[in-house]
């Protein structure tokens, strides 16, 4: 059955009771808006009905189907047409965009929120408005006003779709390998023509919207080697008539489309611009600041990222919870050597809990980690406050890389885990866990690797303004681990994050004396980003889950005094009676589970590290190519 | 055109639903509520003939503050205003103290054309409250509804009847409940969801009805839940292995005299 499951109570958990809305709704913008709790839950709540009733059904039906490419013609799922008209005319295409051009202007904390149902729901078919969405806000932000009037209403309001066109052959995570070409048409203010050949482009083309705007980052003649010298350009599939509606063919073909392990209602495109030196795209500001645009939109798209593997590892540990629930195999670990023993379900089992627990702790802590992100982007953006405005824009830039690595890698693992619960049904496509476990597996790649992001992480955003961003995150992390540890309930647990944090920093001292070394040691900080940036996210996991273990303990403790339970066995009770008991009581639980099982992992790592090991860097591996 | 809805907030039909022993009511902790189905397909057919024919849609429920969830999902899929009947009164309600309230605040607000409310709400399945409601305000009504044409002065409706279907022609104004097939409720979009905040909403008392102590609420009422108890758990299945005539017999018997089916 197409059915997609999301824990509601943690969301709205997280929403209004852990990061709370209060700030958010005083600043101007939202006040205009009468935005409130009350209006974000409504939005929720219909996200989540839309993302249900309409996109889950979908999923595996355009898995299935497949997009496809009939001569040169990409045909997206059929499945998909009616529901795309449906949430762009509803508005979920532009959530956060601009009023002025046919956007709702909300905070990005809804997007973050419905984004965790969309993707988590149907990541292939949430992709197409999602890349539309940012590659519009690229025009908003950084083109002239006649391209604002030209391209934004018909962006926001998804009558024509958006892609971002960086990948080429010869230039993946080099993408200032890039070879397409702009040449200067003469007469014609800021127009180029356009020729090269783009890869991977995801819903390159589609035959649901009657235009396609690519963002295409291309050279100019002359230019100088390297990213420095890109310039970002708007082409669009269909020439714009003069009355703004589309026209004839902009000379951009799609020959084909990769068959690939998942998302396989998105099409990845190959796209050739100018074959017939017809192609024409419009310069996006300045000759040479093309990257500093793009990452406007890889900025969104990398948290995105980050959100599409929560919310797809979300779903897969939901449906394998349920699946324990109901399959029954084996008896109770206690009653092992009794053959009449009555079979129990595989809930019961001691391994079973523990994949599951797992899973419920990274998703939750992901979860946390992504809606704070959310709330800190719309306190950069929305502020009235200069100050915070630029705090918490350094806060998104340093945990961009990480949001987008941790949370992919942590999620296809969460997903394999849900199958791994699933034995041999969870293999099969009959099941759900099977297409998002495949369909996950492309958000550690897309956007930059996960090797890329973490080079981001350690060249770029920790050293960022003198380090300083990270002083203020860490100062701030900080502080609220000294309220954890006053407080009896989380007090351990702070203290345990402490000495993650003290070890990981150690790493990022180390690393900035290792990187001067004349020696292999050199190496060491590149070889060991990734489980750097690891380490961050699984004490930020652990973090969160702590601050909101505090909450949860005093609600937990304040049900108890109200009912009366003073005694296990009442507790116990209590549990079984009351679900919202149940709730405060499980966070707690589940924190204190990834204190004591998964955050040791970054005391692992710290270890290896230290142990500054460059064996890989020797001549080790045999030749395969000649 | 005035059309009002009569509307319910219900738990979400994936609610696990659990007693308490010795309540009467069910366990509403952590449950997530939601406008009841069967009201949706009726507000959508309300805004759909204001649409077609212009006029107003007025929604109204009975119910706590909670309940403007729900009035704001209907004011969000495009009706114009909402009244919410509210106060200690009303406590206890059963199918008829509703109905009778509901009337009333009808009544009160005059000059409606068509009222349409759900088939049932899916929490107590009572399918009692539209008719009654029709009953007290002395207009036809008609139930199960799955087609809806206005006309001059008359709806002609189909509605579902034992192995097929029914055609009416009714005077308005008149009541109509409305059944899965009537149409396909449409999503609120992001702009309705933020114009339903500012949309007016009237919260009226028992006494702004002017129903009397004896009238409303538990005192009001003609029934009384006694109790509510969970469905008894239901007994694992039995398996019968062996050659067919050896075990048929065996089966049959126990149909006979155990499960007493044959
Ligand atoms: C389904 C799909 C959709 C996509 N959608 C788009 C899209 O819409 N638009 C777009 O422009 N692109 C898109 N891409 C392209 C994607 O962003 C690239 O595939 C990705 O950036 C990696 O580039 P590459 O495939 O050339 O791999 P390579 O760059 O060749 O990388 C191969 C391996 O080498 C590692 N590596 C490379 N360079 C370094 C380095 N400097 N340091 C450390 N490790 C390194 C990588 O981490 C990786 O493990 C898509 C790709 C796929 C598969």
């Amino acid at each position: 059955m197409a059915d997609y499951k999301v824990d509601l109570r943690d969301v709205k958990f997280v929403l209004n009771e852990y990061l709370g809305l209060e700030k958010l709704c005083e600043f101007s913008r939202f006040k205009e808006l009468d935005f409130d709790a009350d209006m974000l839950n409504d939005m929720m709540q219909q996200g989540l009905k839309f993302a249900q009733e309409t996109l889950a059904p979908i999923n595996k039906e355009g898995d299935e189907a497949g997009a496809k490419n009939e001569n040169g013609q990409v045909i997206v799922p059929k499945c998909y047409h009616e529901p795309y008209w449906t949430y762009v005319n509803n508005g979920w295409g532009a959530t956060t965009s601009n009023p002025e051009y046919g956007g709702m202007g909300l905070p990005e904390i809804i997007n973050t929120c419905v984004g965790e149902f969309f993707s988590g729901s149907n990541c292939s078919f949430a992709m197409m408005p999602g890349l539309t969405k940012s590659a519009a806000y690229v025009i908003d932000s950084c083109g002239s006003d006649e391209q604002k009037e030209k391209y934004l209403e018909k962006m926001y309001t998804g009558v024509w779709a958006g892609t971002m066109c960086l990948t080429e052959p010869q230039a993946g995570s080099d993408v200032g390998a890039s070879k397409t070409m702009a040449y200067p048409i003469e007469g014609k203010e800021n127009c180029y023509k356009i020729v090269g050949n783009k890869q991977f482009i995801t819903f390159g083309d589609n035959n649901i919207t009657e235009n396609v705007i690519h963002l295409v980052l291309a050279r100019t003649p002359g230019a100088p080697a390297g990213t420095r010298g890109i310039g970002l350009f708007i082409v669009p599939r269909n020439k714009i008539n003069e009355d703004g509606s589309s026209g004839e063919s902009n000379d951009v073909a799609c020959p084909s489309i990769e068959h690939k392990m998942g998302i396989h209602g998105s099409p990845t495109c190959v796209l050739n611009f100018g074959d017939n030196d017809n192609c024409e795209g419009e310069l996006i500001g300045d000759i040479y600041s093309g990257m500093k645009y793009m990452f406007i939109m890889m900025n969104e798209e990398r948290l995105m990222v980050g959100m599409q593997g929560m919310a797809m590892a979300g779903a897969a540990y939901m449906a394998a919870l349920k699946y324990s629930q109901e399959r029954q195999q084996g008896c109770h670990i206690t009653k092992m050597r009794e053959p009449d023993a009555p079979k129990v379900t595989i809930d019961q089992h001691p391994d079973v809990r523990r994949m599951l627990m797992t899973m419920k702790a990274y998703t939750e802590g992901m979860r946390a980690l992504l809606y704070t992100t959310g709330q800190y982007i719309d306190y950069g953006h929305w502020s009235d406050d200069e100050e915070e405005k630029k705090k918490y824009s350094g806060f998104v830039e340093l945990l961009t890389p990480i949001c987008k690595a941790y949370c992919s890698d942590t999620a296809f693992r969460v997903t394999e885990m849900a199958m791994q619960t699933h034995g041999g049904y969870g293999y099969c496509s009959e099941y759900p866990v099977e297409q998002y476990c495949s369909d996950t597996k492309i958000t550690s790649i897309y956007e930059g690797t996960n090797a890329i992001q973490a080079l981001d992480l350690l060249g770029r955003k920790l050293p960022m303004k003198g380090g300083s961003v990270m002083m203020s995150f860490v100062q701030e992390i900080n502080e609220r681990l000294g309220k954890l540890k006053d407080n009896e309930a989380t007090a351990d647990m702070a203290a345990r994050l402490s000495d993650a944090l003290n070890k990981t920093q150690a790493v990022i001292m180390k690393f900035m004396g290792l990187s001067k070394e004349k020696s292999l040691q050199a190496y060491v900080p590149f070889i060991n980003a990734c489980d750097l940036l690891e380490m961050l996210g699984d004490f930020l996991c652990g973090f969160f889950l702590a601050e909101e273990a505090a909450i949860a303990d005093g609600k937990f403790k304040a049900i108890c005094a109200e009912k009366g339970a003073s005694d296990d066995a009442a507790v116990a009770a209590l549990l079984k009676d009351s679900e919202e008991a149940k709730f405060y009581y499980s966070k707690v639980q589940t924190a204190d589970f990834f204190m004591n099982n998964l955050l040791p992992r970054v005391h692992w790592k710290e270890s290896a590290i230290n142990n500054l090991n460059t064996a890989c860097m020797n001549d080790v591996f045999p030749n395969l190519v000649d | 055109m005035k059309t009002i809805v009569l509307i319910k907030q219900v738990p979400d039909t994936e609610t696990k639903v659990k007693v308490n022993p010795g309540e009467t009511d069910i366990n509403r902790e952590g449950i997530n509520l939601v406008l009841n189905p069967y009201d949706e397909f009726a507000a959508e057919e309300a805004i759909k003939i204001k649409e077609a024919k212009g006029g107003e849609v007025v929604v109204c429920t009975l119910g706590e503050k909670k309940a403007e969830e729900a009035i704001r999902t209907a004011l969000a899929m495009g009706a114009d205003r909402a009244i919410r009947l509210d106060g200690e009164a009303f406590a206890g309600s059963d199918n008829y103290a509703t109905a009778k309230a509901l009337a009333k605040a009808i009544e009160k607000e005059g000059d409606y054309d068509l009222i349409l409310c759900g088939k049932q709400a899916v929490d107590d399945d009572s399918a009692q409250v539209g008719t009654l409601v029709a009953e007290m305000l002395g207009i036809p009504s008609a139930s199960l509804v799955i087609n809806c044409e206005v006309g001059d002065g008359s709806v002609t409706i189909t509605r579902e009847i034992e192995g097929g279907n029914q055609e009416l022609e009714i005077a308005m104004p008149c009541l109509l409940t409305a059944q899965k097939g009537l149409n396909e409720p449409r999503y609120p979009s992001l702009p309705g969801i933020m114009k339903a905040k500012r949309k007016k909403l009237d919260v009226l008392s028992a006494g702004d009805l002017g129903l009397g102590a004896d009238e409303a609420g538990a005192a009001g009422s003609k029934t009384a839940i006694k109790e509510l108890s969970m469905p008894p758990e239901r007994k694992a299945g039995q398996v019968f292995e062996g050659e067919p005539e050896e075990i048929v017999p065996k089966v049959a018997q126990l149909l006979r005299e155990e499960a007493k089916v044959i």
